[in-house]
């Protein structure tokens, strides 16, 4: 992250990139969260103080965490659960699913789901503490990250 | 307009990163004793609801960290009808660890040691979050009908098993003796 620190006459798209890297989130657009969404549409980088971005710049620095953490984040793509029922956005695919295996608990509503290449999901919290024990997805036991 | 709305905390989807960061970062997540807790608890549901034929398992009485469980010999096996006793101890950050599995009543077995060690991958290094009580126990009963004889614990079994008729045999005479 040190490869884009904060600058003040960046435009909004490249803050956006710079939102998804300080996120710490590897984002397809399908997706994309919406409590992500929500805090890009409001943030107005160009009108943003001096002040305001080196908080912002600050913070960036505070959300990396110990390297393997950041591969994790990085290479896993996270949605929010939302419950079938709720209007806001649930789609065919979320209802299907609704047992994480790790923790063998019900997805609640708009808990962190994240994501692996092979499809599989979880509670991003417990496939996070999986994958720094074993780099293999715990159902299909295929390898998660490519590290180095 | 005053813009910076990443400090606004109106999002009720929380935690969030951004919006919370003002406060320290919590630790590299660990396993709260209350997560093991529950997932053994719905381990236990699971168990009791599946009928699973041939394989049982329950905790301990003050003890949620320490099941007793039994396997019955597959059909078909020199095993048949022959019934194990096991224990099983969860450490506290399971299931991304697995729990130490032995066998407490004498298993003559090429991958089963005289103190009831159980030589099996999936109980070491192929060990997988997304296993749990019914698939160890229903793996170490197939273990019993199909041995790895290429790297036994208990030699004289592994050299045994060829012969399936004095193998029997040898399972019975101890079972006896042990029961
Ligand atoms: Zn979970
Ligand atoms: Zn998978």
């Amino acid at each position: 992250m040190h490869n884009h620190p904060p600058r003040v006459h960046s435009n909004f798209h490249a803050r956006r990139d710079n939102i998804h890297d300080l996120s710490s989130m590897a984002f397809l657009p399908e997706v994309v969260s919406f409590r992500y969404h929500h805090i890009h549409m409001q943030l107005d980088i160009n009108n943003m103080s001096h002040e305001d971005l080196l908080t912002l710049g600050q913070r960036i620095d505070n959300v990396k965490r110990g390297s393997s953490e950041e591969i994790i984040a990085r290479q896993m793509r996270t949605k929010t659960y939302l419950l079938p029922n709720n209007l806001e956005g649930s789609t065919s695919e979320e209802q299907e699913i609704n047992l994480c295996i790790i923790c063998q608990d019900e997805y609640k509503n708009k808990e962190e789901i994240g994501i692996l290449q092979c499809g599989h999901e979880y509670h991003a919290d417990c496939i996070r503490r999986w994958l720094q024990e074993k780099n293999v997805c715990p159902l299909c036991k295929s390898k998660v990250l490519v590290i180095g | 307009m005053a813009t910076n709305t990443i400090h606004g905390n109106n999002e009720s989807a929380q935690p969030n990163n951004i919006a919370s960061s003002k406060q320290p970062l919590p630790p590299a997540k660990t396993v709260d004793s209350q997560s093991v807790l529950r997932r053994l608890q719905s381990e236990l549901m699971a168990l009791m609801m599946s009928g699973d034929s041939g394989i049982s398992a329950f905790p301990e009485e003050d003890n949620i960290f320490f099941w007793k469980g039994t396997i019955t010999g597959s059909k078909d096996t020199v095993f048949e009808g022959t019934e194990y006793k096991l224990s099983l101890s969860f450490p506290n950050d399971y299931p991304f660890k697995p729990p130490k599995v032995k066998f407490e009543t004498t298993c003559f077995h090429p991958n089963v040691d005289v103190h009831g060690n159980i030589c099996l991958d999936i109980l070491q290094d192929k060990w997988s979050s997304a296993y749990d009580v019914r698939t160890i126990l229903i793996s170490i009963q197939s273990l019993l009908g199909e041995p790895n004889i290429s790297s036994p614990l208990n030699p004289q079994a592994a050299q045994l098993w060829s012969n399936q008729e004095e193998y029997r045999k040898m399972v019975e005479k101890l079972y006896k003796s042990a029961n």
